[in-house]
């Protein structure tokens, strides 16, 4: 579905894995190179482009990134990083983050999964394996066995 | 959706593993198997890429070896303990890639009469590789050395006599470079006497490598040698831009380029100490040495270059100063010494007017050096 608004800008539509659709500019979507290659594909001209990994809750998301991130230009560059830095923020939780960066691997927009996957090495950075498994509730499937052979291999890291 | 941190998707999990410091990625190796995977694809030239690398701080006194094989991450302020028994005993020249050039001679009893032979080695503290050098019957100043593939391929080492035609100048006596050369291929020194033109002053002396071209500079001039022709470039002069006379100038490579970094003064800081003695703000200028056909000259850095770098300057003669791309913001980390006390001045870099605020101050005991450990 392509619709046009006063100012000329094309709008497409796009909905999420749950169903619900978003009508944004087209070069705001264009930002996510996968959404980019289906405009050029044609894909948009037959209705909504649909996004069958991404939910509505995680796309509105994406979708407030992209508007910031086309709305502004060079000489907004520090007002950018400080809004980046308030947008991982009010992500919050690393489950949050990591929706979104897989979102952003699918749509593949270069500078969010850049923004996210550096703001979850930071979070990582300087945390012991236990403390990581605790926060991001992972089990350790090691046999103490395996464990202490990987410990070995790089035993001089653990002091 | 219902992918959880112990099932992520491969690449998803490298996104975030590739931008973790050298230790911690070895670290989250142990947390499951999916993630010991993970980090086991991280390739070692992918470590060893720009992109994950922090500077590590490395103990080492002047006159003295390495005391223990104890090195120091700056962002998370861990220390980690090295059990490699050849740092004991040696002085490191450069590092690159996780790789150490070291000078084990230094500190054997006939180096202190000034008799050859010298000797070096290639060390990697990581995976405990080393690679002996043949001796020489040269001294050396400075070294740097070259990798492909993060392997060592060429070593280079300079040093000067003093140039006999010249003795007006008795603090910084000018000096005739030597330079020499190791393939690593070949192991075999090759010898090359820089044109007279180029006098040194010794105690700034600095040396880079970059592809087939070893860059000697000091506070005065940069030349270099190509090794493709084995031919010595003409002297090209430091920035004489006023503003940044009577600043203190650092020489690193970054990405293939020679740049050259204008900062205030370490030693006019400490003659106001009075409390804090690190001034709060600073300007800092970055220049680009461009060679074309007809010119050389020396172009300002603009803000893009600048972005999501972290400089890490110290005194040209420890080892030179290191940049790396790892960051969403930009800093420096300023390696000083304040009479005994080392410390490290973080600032945080505006990289539209280069001007710094400063972060923190953090004090090292004793005397340390960067280095690129990957």
């Amino acid at each position: 579905m392509s619709i046009t608004t006063e100012n000329n800008e094309k709008m497409i539509t796009l909905m999420s894995s749950d169903g619900e659709e978003f009508v944004v500019e087209e070069a705001v979507a264009a930002q996510s190179q996968t959404i980019k290659h289906l405009i050029e594909d044609g894909c948009s001209t037959e209705g909504s482009i649909p996004l069958p990994n991404v939910t509505g809750r995680v796309l509105s998301e994406v979708i407030q990134y992209c508007k910031k991130h086309s709305s502004s230009d060079d000489k907004e560059e520090k007002e950018l990083e400080a809004w980046d830095a308030e947008f991982v923020k009010a992500a919050d939780d690393h489950v949050a983050l990591t929706d979104l960066m897989m979102a952003a691997n699918f749509l593949d927009i270069k500078g969010l999964l850049d923004l996210v996957a550096q703001t979850l090495a930071n979070m990582i950075t300087g945390k012991s394996p236990e403390e990581v498994r605790r926060m991001w509730n992972i089990k350790n499937d090691f046999t103490p066995e395996e464990a202490e052979k990987v410990r070995k291999e790089n035993q001089w890291a653990f002091e | 959706m219902e992918e959880t941190w112990s099932n992520l998707q491969i690449d998803i999990l490298l996104t975030v593993m590739q931008r973790l410091p050298y230790v911690d990625n070895l670290q989250m190796a142990t947390v499951c198997k999916h993630w010991y995977h993970a980090s086991k694809l991280r390739s070692r030239k992918h470590i060893q890429s720009a992109e994950g690398r922090v500077a590590w701080l490395l103990p080492s006194e002047p006159g003295r070896s390495l005391i223990e094989g104890q090195v120091i991450n700056i962002l998370s302020g861990k220390k980690y303990t090295m059990e490699c028994p050849i740092l004991f005993g040696t002085y490191p020249m450069a590092s690159k890639q996780g790789w150490l050039l070291l000078d084990t001679s230094k500190f054997l009893p006939h180096y202190n009469r000034g008799g050859p032979p010298y000797s070096f080695c290639l060390l990697n503290p990581f995976t405990g590789e080393k690679i002996e050098l043949p001796t020489t019957s040269m001294t050396s100043y400075v070294a740097a050395f070259t990798t492909v593939d993060g392997i060592p391929d060429c070593v280079a080492i300079a040093n000067g006599d003093f140039n006999p035609s010249s003795r007006l100048q008795p603090l910084h006596p000018p000096f005739l470079l030597n330079l020499q050369i190791l393939h690593l291929p070949d192991m075999k020194w090759e010898t090359y006497g820089c044109n007279p033109g180029a006098q040194f002053r010794r105690h700034t002396i600095n040396l880079l490598m970059i592809g087939q071209k070893i860059y000697i500079s000091d506070g005065r001039g940069v030349v270099w040698f190509d090794m493709a022709t084995s031919t010595f470039s003409e002297v090209v002069d430091l920035i004489k831009d006023k503003k940044v006379k009577k600043m203190e100038n650092h020489i690193l490579e970054k990405g293939g380029d020679v740049i050259r970094i204008f900062c205030p003064r370490s030693f006019l800081i400490r003659r106001n100490k009075r409390g804090n003695t690190t001034p709060r703000e600073a300007r800092f200028y970055f220049y680009k040495l461009t060679v074309t056909e007809n010119k050389t000259e020396w172009a300002e850095l603009n803000s893009a270059e600048l972005e999501g770098t972290s400089w890490f300057l110290q005194h040209p003669l420890r080892s030179p100063s290191m940049v790396t791309k790892n960051c969403l913001k930009s800093k420096i980390y300023h390696l000083r010494q304040l009479g005994r006390a080392f410390q490290v001045d973080v600032y945080n870099l505006n990289t539209l007017d280069c001007t710094a605020e400063l972060v923190s101050t953090t004090v090292v005991d004793g005397c340390h050096i960067w280095v690129d450990l990957g």
